[in-house]
């Protein structure tokens, strides 16, 4: 039976990967290292490596030269691609063992310059992928050896939606095709991919591979503005003031994450790296930091709000879903002479109120809401108050 | 009329990205080149050029696939010849571009570019063989 193996992942690229990860039919582990070929076409010394020491060298820790030497005997193979469009290696034993060939590198054949100094750059490198180590420290856990499954749950929610927002965040100023299509979806951001022992720490790994063509991906770009809100963290005021640059989906599930934290009293702390990185990045906030940050959110957010009133003719309800729409009267607004809105739960009854023959004032409170990026502020008015009114205008209707 | 500049090859839409920097008159590259001096156009052919048929691995994207892999550190263009047969008896040209040569984006590791030359530009109107 022929021999194959199919790419996994790339760990060098030179016009085009030079040396690989493969798999064979079976799910063994291969390294494919480009060699010298007589012909123009692609050549490949093939072999197998066990996971560990795959591991190791994926993260910097091994030589691929010691590798080799450990190999002795042990059978190699030259790989080459059998038809012109193959995406699979034929593989093809060979005697001499490759120490003794002229493919052998030179001793000092590492992936990266230095081995890893952190667990998030170690997984990093092993995924060739960011990786995201998260660390809750839960107060409300008795002894603090425990945490609830929903705390567990919320916040791997939460950490996933904020990351997926800020990417989004950093793309909105590319053009709209490019832009839609390189939209993250809520599965695409993060996995989880490990749980340190001991310890209430989750390490993530990007769903997406490498951007290929930046030395960040899509992540890292979301993740560096995180970094800048949390650095800030320490002052309530910064904070706020870089909270306040973004807009949108990114900036509420922001703020509803730290709210969470707050309202969960845990604390948490962040690491991230990408696999050439020397260093993780990441910043740490405890509980007692957050509930300023919170308080000084929702101030803001208060703000946002204020009241108006409008003087005119129901023209339609919708009792159960809570909605009205109000035809404005003495009103200079002739492309709006309407406005709609909605009561909450706790809202005015909508019920007894009579359509068109009858004046009302309704006081709302307006709430202005940063939608989509590209969709710019909504405004929703909330009606707090109800007043009829005596009918001495005529009815527009 | 469109102003699009148009490449050397043929690229994928939203290729380059738009974070690819324009090349600056001076930039310093280095080439590690099959040929014996002197370099031929077709030592410039990137993946893609070489194999049209053949899609990109999973991890590599299309527009990478088009790009020429250059080196902006001479060590690290040394190195690669001293990790791999295949580029063992390949030779490094320094290349010095002008203006107009195209985009450039730094991938992968410390000293890796991809580099998108333009149509109208000349890719071996300056080398010098370094070894």
């Amino acid at each position: 039976m022929k021999q194959t193996v199919r790419h996994n992942m790339t760990l060098d690229y030179y016009d085009g990967p030079i040396l690989f990860e493969a798999l064979d039919p079976y799910g063994g582990h291969y390294l494919c290292m480009a060699i010298e070929s007589e012909s123009d076409e692609d050549q490949y010394a093939v072999f197998g490596i066990a996971p560990d020491q795959l591991r190791l060298f994926k993260h910097g820790s091994a030589d691929l030269h010691d590798l080799i030497l450990d190999r002795g005997e042990s059978p190699w193979y030259i790989g080459r691609y059998p038809e012109s469009n193959s995406e699979v290696l034929l593989l093809t034993e060979q005697n001499t063992p490759l120490a003794e060939t002229k493919h052998m590198p030179d001793p000092g054949f590492l992936l990266y310059d230095r081995p890893p100094e952190s667990q998030v750059i170690h997984h990093a490198r092993e995924q060739q992928k960011l990786a995201l180590e998260v660390t809750v420290d839960p107060l409300d856990s008795p002894g603090k050896n425990r945490i609830p499954v929903d705390t567990l749950a919320g916040l791997l929610n939460h950490v996933q939606k904020v990351v997926m927002y800020a990417c989004n965040w950093t793309k909105r100023d590319e053009p709209s095709k490019q832009n839609a299509h390189d939209k993250f979806e809520l599965a695409h951001s993060l996995d989880a991919i490990a749980i340190g022992a001991g310890s209430f720490r989750i390490i993530m790994s990007a769903s997406e591979g490498f951007e290929n063509l930046s030395r960040k991906s899509k992540v890292a770009r979301g993740l560096t503005l995180i970094d800048e809100l949390f650095s800030q963290a320490s002052n309530p005021q910064k904070h706020l003031q870089a909270a306040r640059k973004y807009r949108g989906d990114f900036a509420q599930s922001y703020t509803s994450f730290i709210k969470f934290l707050s309202r969960k009293e845990i604390g948490f702390s962040y690491a991230w790296a990408e696999p050439s990185d020397k260093t993780a990045r990441g910043f740490s906030i405890s509980p007692e930091q957050i509930k300023p940050l919170v308080d000084k959110l929702r101030e803001a957010a208060a703000q946002q709000t204020k009241t108006v009133e409008f003087t005119g003719r129901i023209i339609q309800i919708d009792a159960r879903k809570r909605t009205w729409q109000l035809a404005k009267e003495d009103t200079e607004d002739t492309e709006d002479p309407v406005v709609s809105g909605k009561t909450r739960a706790a809202g005015p009854d909508l019920g007894g109120l009579t359509l068109k023959t009858k004046r009302y004032r309704f006081i709302c409170e307006e709430e202005l809401k940063i939608q989509e990026i590209s969709k710019g502020e909504k405004q929703t008015l909330y009606l707090t108050k109800i007043e009829e009114l005596s009918d001495t205008n005529t009815s527009p209707f | 009329m469109s102003d699009k500049p148009r490449f050397r090859e043929s690229l994928p839409d939203g290729c380059p990205p738009e974070d690819a920097a324009l090349i600056e008159e001076g930039t310093v590259i280095y080439r590690v080149a099959n040929s014996s001096n002197p370099p031929k156009h077709s030592d410039f052919d990137s993946w893609r050029m070489l194999h049209p048929s053949r899609p990109p691995p999973n991890d590599i994207c299309e527009c990478r696939a088009c790009s020429v892999s250059v080196h902006i550190d001479l060590a690290a263009a040394k190195k690669l010849r001293r990790k791999y047969s295949k580029y063992r008896k390949n030779k490094i040209y320094k290349i010095t571009l002008r203006n107009k040569a195209g985009r450039i984006k730094k991938t992968g590791g410390k000293s890796h570019y991809s580099w998108w030359p333009l149509a109208s530009y000349d890719i071996l109107s300056s080398y010098e063989l370094l070894s």
